[in-house]
């Protein structure tokens, strides 16, 4: 849902809260990306162009993900963070997952019809290469090397020649805020060259659910929360036993 | 009519004043906030809402609660000791026995059962001992495979 309570500068105050960060905004005006948000938002799934950040990288070299999306069996807990850091060449266990937070997550129409990974994950993975983009030039700059002759590998940007040379994403990004607004449509890394993506990983969310911690919706209790129960007269719905059941017509 | 009954949750024990008529799944879930069990049909027909009663898997909305008075229950809560996953726990995570997990508290606690009235089964007797409890998902093959292995393991002598 639209974060209504929220505008880019409460966002932003937040962010700075958090140590800042590298923001990646979708402004929709290339014409295949716009063309896809339209598909995708046919489908129920359009992203807005005006606020929607998908991640940040902290200052302890973390990587937050946010996402609309939420966990319901799929593994996209466990598969988005594969994607993003396969394009931003993260180390995936340094990659933390934000979902269905309406504070700081980007708005998303919801969790179904097997959209997260085939449109949200585009997204997502265009946000990540567009962000290390913006550490490769942040570093040129702090190793005095032309990108060129830069190399990025699990969170660290190094000098392909001398790998002594090296900075963290976290190091480049400490404490400040860097507002991108993607404008075209990034490189992706071909399938060929996937590193993350293709694995089995364990799922982020197995141990809360074998030991019944984790909390399914019915299984939220508020103080003084209410039960209701819908009756239903078994006359007349001619069911034995009063149970629900379609009726004849 | 209002009674007072007594069992153990978990290790705990409880004492209720409540209509013995009431199911033990409603009564856990509400009245003491033990919400692993889940609650799926509601007529006996799923199995999420599996606890064991004195070690035996039993459907929680086909129990009154007076008929549970002085038993011990274990709920899925309750299965870890010590902070250590039980081996079927164990089992279940590293075959990835479950996709949305509602089914999985009553998916371990059957096997649990299941188990402790035959330790060996073979494949088939594990699907056929399972046939009660419906995953909706589409794990049927990795929870059939973490059952395996947890037998294995407690054949071992792992619990």
């Amino acid at each position: 849902m639209p974060a209504t309570s929220m505008n880019r500068r409460e966002f932003l105050k937040r962010l700075g809260i958090l140590g800042g960060g590298i923001i990646v905004y979708f402004t929709g005006f290339d014409r295949l990306a716009r063309a896809r948000t339209q598909r995708a938002g046919f489908l129920g799934t359009g992203i807005p162009t005006d606020f929607n950040a998908f991640l940040r990288i902290g200052p302890d070299n973390r990587v937050v993900l946010y996402t609309g999306k939420i966990e319901m069996g799929q593994s996209v807990m466990t598969s988005l963070p594969q994607l993003l850091a396969e394009e931003l060449h993260a180390d995936y266990n340094a990659v933390d997952i934000i979902m269905g937070d309406t504070d700081l997550c980007p708005w998303d129409a919801g969790t179904f019809g097997s959209l997260s990974i085939r449109y949200f994950g585009i997204f997502l993975r265009e946000a990540a290469s567009e962000a290390r983009g913006v550490l490769l030039e942040l570093a040129a700059d702090h190793l005095k090397a032309p990108i060129g002759r830069l190399v990025t590998k699990d969170g660290y940007v190094y000098v392909a020649s001398k790998p002594e040379r090296r900075v963290s994403y976290g190091e480049l990004t400490k404490g400040r805020i860097i507002e991108k607004h993607l404008n075209s449509v990034p490189p992706l890394k071909p399938s060929s060259a996937h590193e993350t993506v293709g694995k089995s990983f364990p799922r982020r969310d197995a141990i809360e659910k074998v030991t019944g911690a984790a909390q399914f919706s019915g299984d939220i209790r508020f103080p003084g929360m209410l039960y209701a129960k819908s009756q239903k007269d078994r006359r007349a719905y001619g069911c034995p036993g009063g149970r629900f059941c379609r009726r004849s017509s | 009519m209002k009674e007072t009954i007594e069992f153990k949750v978990n290790g705990r024990p409880v004492r209720l004043k409540v209509d013995g008529e009431r199911t033990l799944l409603w009564v856990l879930r509400t009245d003491l906030g033990v919400t692993g069990p889940k609650y799926g049909c509601g007529e006996g027909l799923c199995g999420a809402c599996t606890v064991l009663v004195d070690d035996s898997a039993e459907l929680a909305c086909q129990k009154t609660v007076r008929e549970v008075a002085g038993s011990q229950i274990i709920t899925i809560e309750g299965l870890a000791q010590n902070d250590r996953l039980h081996p079927l726990q164990e089992a279940f995570v590293r075959h990835a026995g479950f996709q949305c997990g509602y089914c999985t508290p009553g998916m371990i606690l059957k096997a649990y059962g299941l188990l402790a009235e035959n330790p060996t089964p073979s494949r088939s007797e594990i699907i056929a001992g399972m046939d009660d409890n419906l995953c909706r998902c589409g794990a049927h093959t990795r929870i059939i495979q973490a059952i395996e292995t947890a037998a294995q393991e407690m054949k071992g002598g792992k619990k």
